[in-house]
C-alpha cells in the first residue's frame, strides 16, 4: 500500500506538475496533514469493492483510528489512489454517509461525522468481546482453566493500571 | 426482443449521478441515441448509451464488433443513416468546431504524417487547440521516451500510440476518446496509462471514452461500460450494477434449469456442466441452492458469454 | 482557416521546396532553350505545372492516410475545404508569378519581360491554373490519389472518344465542335472587343472556381473517412 501510493505520487508529479488542473500539491498537504487512512483492496475476495472500502473505514472509526471531523480523501482522490473506478468509491462514501459515519461538506470535503456515544461504546464493546472470545477459545484448546484465566485477566488489569 | 439493451435502472445509479454534491447538472459528455449505420459487410444498428461528465466508459468488444465505426462516427468522420449524437449536450455535427476543441483522440491507426519529424507533427497539431500545453506535451515526451525528431514512420506501434496520447493529453481536453488505445503496448506501460487516465479523472469534467478487446485494462477503473457484438449494444451499464446484479452460475444442466429464463443472458455447454450468464445473480443464487457455483460476472464473461439480441428473442 | 493553411505548409514543407526546385530547373531550360515554347505556350505550360502542387498536397495527405487527421481537429469539413482552395489558390498564383520571373530573368532567356508580363500570356496562366485547380480539386478531395487517376484517365478516353467521332464521322463532328467553338469565340471576341473579352473571360474562371469549391464543399462533407 505505502508502495502503491508512492507510485501514484512519483506518476501524478511527473504527468501532472505542469498542467494547473491538476494539482500535486493539494495531494501532498493532504496526505502530510490529513487523515490516515488505510484500505486494502482485494480483488480475490467475495466482497464487492465498494464493501471492502466501507468495511474499512467503519471499522478505523470504530476502533479510534479516525476521529471525530478527521477528512477523509475525495472521492476521485481515493479512486485514483486505489486504481479503482469513481462509481466505486462515490458508491462506498454514499453507504457511509446513509449510516451516519461521514459527512460531506459542500465543497469543503468529506469528514468523519461525529459519532453517538452509546454507538461508539457498543460498537467497542463487541470489538472487546470477540477478541476475548478468540483469546478463551486459544485457553480451551490449550486445556488453561477458568480459575487460570480469570487470574491471568486479574493481573493483567492490575500491570495496566 | 425484450430490450437486451439493458438501460441504467438500479436506484443506486440515480443517486451517484447527483450523489453527494458532485456536477450533477452537466449533460453527459456523450449521449448516443439509436444510431444506425450499414456497410456492404456489417450494419451497426440502434447504438445508443450515455457517458456522464467525470466518468470513464469502457467500449468493450471483440474485433469487428463496431467499436472503431461508433467512435468515427462521434468523431464524425463518417455520417450516420439515422439517431443523434450529443457531446457536452451539443449537436456533434452543428456544433462541430466547438466540441472537438474539447476532445483528445487516439484512433486505432494513427492519422498521422509518416514522413514528417514527431516535432513537425505536433507543431501543426498544437495550431489548433487554445488550450495547447506545450511544457506538458514535453514532459509527456519525455516520460514517453518519444523521439521528437525522428520521423514518425520510423517508431514502432507501440510509440506512435504514444505520440498520439501525448497530443490528445496536450490541450486540457474534456473527453477522451480513445480506440484500441492499449493495443501494442506493453503492460508496463498499459499499468502507466491507467493510472495516468484515472488521475485526469481527479477533475470531474473531464471523461474518457475507451474502446479495446482487452478486457482487464478496464475492468478495475471503468465507471461504465457498454458491450457492442456484430454492431449492437448487448448492454450499457455501471459497473456497480454489474458487479451487484450480474453473475456466472456454474453447475449441471438441471440446476442451472432453475434460473428465471428471463435472466438467463447467455449459455455455454461443457463436457462438465452449464455456464450461465445471469442479470439476477441474486435470485439466481437463492433458485439453484448449493448445487451450483456463483461468481460475480467480469467484463469477459459478459464478452463472451453475452448473446447477441436477435438469439435471445 | 488560417490555422489549416498553417498546418498544410508546415506539414508539406519539404514536398513544397522540392517540387519548386525541380519546377524551377524545368522552366529555366524551357525559358533557355530557343525551340521550345511561344510566350504563351510557357505561361500555360508553367500554369499546368504548378497547379499541380496544391493538387498534389491533397493526394499525399491521401496516401498517409492522415485525412483523419485534419477531419478529427476542431475544424469544420468547409472550412478545410475552403483553406485548401485558397491555399491552392495562392501556391498556383506563387508558382506562375515565380514562372514569369524565371523566365524573364534567367541568364540567356529567349523571353524579353515584356514577352510574357502581355495580357495573352497572363491570361492564359491564370486561365490553366483555374482550370487544373477547378476541375481536380473535387475529384481529389473527394477520392484522393485515385481522383487523380480518374480524373487523368477520364480525359485520355474523353479524347480519344472525341478523336475516334471524329475520325469516324469524318468533318462533320469536326466542323460542328471545333470551328462552332472557334467561332463562337471569335465573334465573341468581336462583339464584347479585347477588353470586354477578357473580362467575360475572368468573370468565367471566376464563376469556375466557385462552383468548383461548392461541388468540393459538399462532396467533401459527405466523404466518409
Amino acid at each position: 500500500m505505502t508502495h502503491r501510493r508512492k507510485y501514484v505520487l512519483v506518476y501524478l508529479s511527473h504527468i501532472y506538475t505542469h498542467n494547473v488542473t491538476y494539482d500535486t500539491n493539494t495531494l501532498f498537504k493532504r496526505r502530510q496533514s490529513g487523515s490516515d487512512m488505510r484500505i486494502l483492496i482485494s480483488n480475490s475476495s467475495p466482497d464487492p469493492i465498494y464493501q471492502q472500502i466501507v468495511r474499512q473505514i467503519k471499522g478505523q472509526i470504530i476502533s479510534g483510528e479516525l476521529t471525530e471531523g478527521a477528512p477523509l480523501p475525495s472521492i476521485r482522490k481515493l479512486a485514483h489512489e486505489l486504481q479503482i473506478s469513481v462509481i466505486t468509491t462515490k458508491r462506498a462514501y454514499e453507504e457511509l454517509d446513509r449510516e451516519g459515519l461521514i459527512d460531506t461538506v459542500g465543497g469543503k470535503g468529506t469528514f468523519v461525522a461525529s459519532q453517538n456515544q452509546d454507538f461508539l461504546r457498543e460498537k467497542r464493546m463487541t470489538l472487546i468481546e470477540g477478541k476475548l472470545a478468540e483469546a478463551l477459545r486459544e485457553a480451551r484448546m490449550l486445556g488453561v482453566g477458568h480459575e487460570e484465566i480469570m487470574e491471568m485477566v486479574r493481573l493483567l488489569w492490575e500491570e495496566e493500571g | 426482443m425484450n430490450g437486451a439493451n439493458a438501460q441504467i435502472k438500479d436506484p443506486i445509479t440515480g443517486g451517484i449521478a447527483q450523489g453527494l454534491g458532485d456536477g450533477g447538472a452537466l449533460p453527459p459528455a456523450i449521449d448516443v441515441s439509436a444510431l444506425r449505420k450499414s456497410y456492404k459487410d456489417f450494419q451497426l444498428d440502434d447504438v445508443s448509451f450515455t457517458l456522464p461528465q467525470g466518468f470513464v466508459m469502457g467500449l468493450v468488444g471483440p474485433n469487428g464488433a463496431g467499436k472503431t465505426t461508433i467512435i468515427k462516427l462521434i468523431m464524425n468522420l463518417i455520417r450516420p443513416e439515422g439517431g443523434r449524437i450529443d457531446l457536452f449536450g451539443l449537436d456533434h455535427r452543428d456544433h462541430e468546431e466547438e466540441v472537438k476543441a474539447r476532445i483528445g483522440f487516439v484512433y486505432d491507426v494513427p492519422p498521422l504524417y509518416d514522413d514528417v519529424s514527431l516535432n513537425t507533427t505536433k507543431r501543426a497539431v498544437s495550431l489548433f487547440y487554445e488550450k495547447w500545453n506545450e511544457s506538458l506535451f514535453n514532459e509527456l515526451a519525455q516520460q514517453f521516451q518519444l523521439p521528437l525528431k525522428k520521423k514518425l514512420k520510423t517508431l514502432s506501434n507501440g510509440m506512435q500510440t504514444k505520440f498520439a496520447l501525448a497530443l490528445a493529453l496536450s490541450h486540457d481536453a474534456d473527453l477522451l476518446i480513445l480506440d484500441e488505445p492499449t493495443t501494442g503496448l506493453d503492460p508496463v506501460f498499459r499499468r502507466e496509462l491507467l493510472h495516468g487516465l484515472s488521475g485526469l479523472l481527479q477533475d470531474e469534467k473531464k471523461s474518457i471514452l475507451f474502446s479495446t478487446h482487452i478486457t482487464t485494462d478496464l475492468e478495475r477503473i471503468a465507471d461504465y461500460v457498454t458491450f457492442v457484438r456484430d454492431g449492437r449494444v448487448t448492454l450499457t451499464t455501471n459497473r456497480e450494477e454489474l458487479m451487484e446484479n450480474w453473475g456466472v452460475v456454474r453447475g449441471d444442466e438441471t440446476a442451472v434449469a432453475r434460473i428465471d429464463p428471463e435472466t438467463r443472458r447467455g449459455v455455454r455447454r461443457h463436457a462438465h456442466g452449464v455456464e450461465v450468464l445471469t442479470s439476477d445473480v441474486n435470485a439466481a443464487r437463492i433458485a439453484c441452492g448449493g448445487d451450483v457455483v456463483v461468481d460475480p460476472a467480469s467484463f469477459e464473461d459478459v464478452v463472451v458469454l453475452m448473446e447477441g439480441r436477435d438469439a435471445h428473442a | 482557416m488560417r490555422r489549416v493553411i498553417q498546418k498544410d505548409l508546415i506539414l508539406n514543407r519539404n514536398v513544397i521546396l522540392i517540387n519548386m526546385s525541380v519546377f524551377a530547373a524545368c522552366l529555366a531550360f524551357f525559358a533557355v532553350w530557343p525551340e521550345a515554347f511561344s510566350p504563351r505556350a510557357y505561361a500555360g505550360f508553367s500554369s499546368l505545372m504548378v497547379s499541380f502542387l496544391p493538387v498534389s498536397i491533397v493526394t499525399r495527405e491521401d496516401k498517409v492516410r492522415a485525412m483523419a487527421l485534419g477531419c478529427s481537429l476542431p475544424v469544420s469539413r468547409r472550412t478545410i475545404v475552403k483553406a485548401r482552395f485558397l491555399l491552392a489558390l495562392i501556391l498556383a498564383f506563387l508558382g506562375v508569378l515565380g514562372a514569369f520571373l524565371l523566365g524573364a530573368f534567367v541568364p540567356f532567356s529567349k523571353f524579353e519581360v515584356g514577352d510574357l508580363f502581355a495580357p495573352g500570356p497572363v491570361l492564359m496562366a491564370l486561365a490553366g491554373m483555374t482550370l487544373i485547380l477547378s476541375l481536380l480539386l473535387p475529384f481529389t478531395l473527394r477520392f484522393g490519389v485515385q481522383g487523380v487517376m480518374i480524373f487523368l484517365i477520364a480525359t485520355q478516353v474523353l479524347g480519344v472518344v472525341l478523336f475516334t467521332t471524329v475520325k469516324v464521322t469524318g468533318s462533320v463532328v469536326d466542323v460542328w465542335l471545333v470551328d462552332g467553338i472557334r467561332g463562337g469565340i471569335a465573334r465573341l471576341h468581336e462583339a464584347a472587343g479585347p477588353v470586354g473579352f477578357n473580362f467575360l473571360l475572368a468573370a468565367a474562371l471566376v464563376a469556375l472556381l466557385w462552383v468548383s469549391y461548392l461541388v468540393s464543399a459538399r462532396i467533401f462533407e459527405r466523404r466518409e473517412l
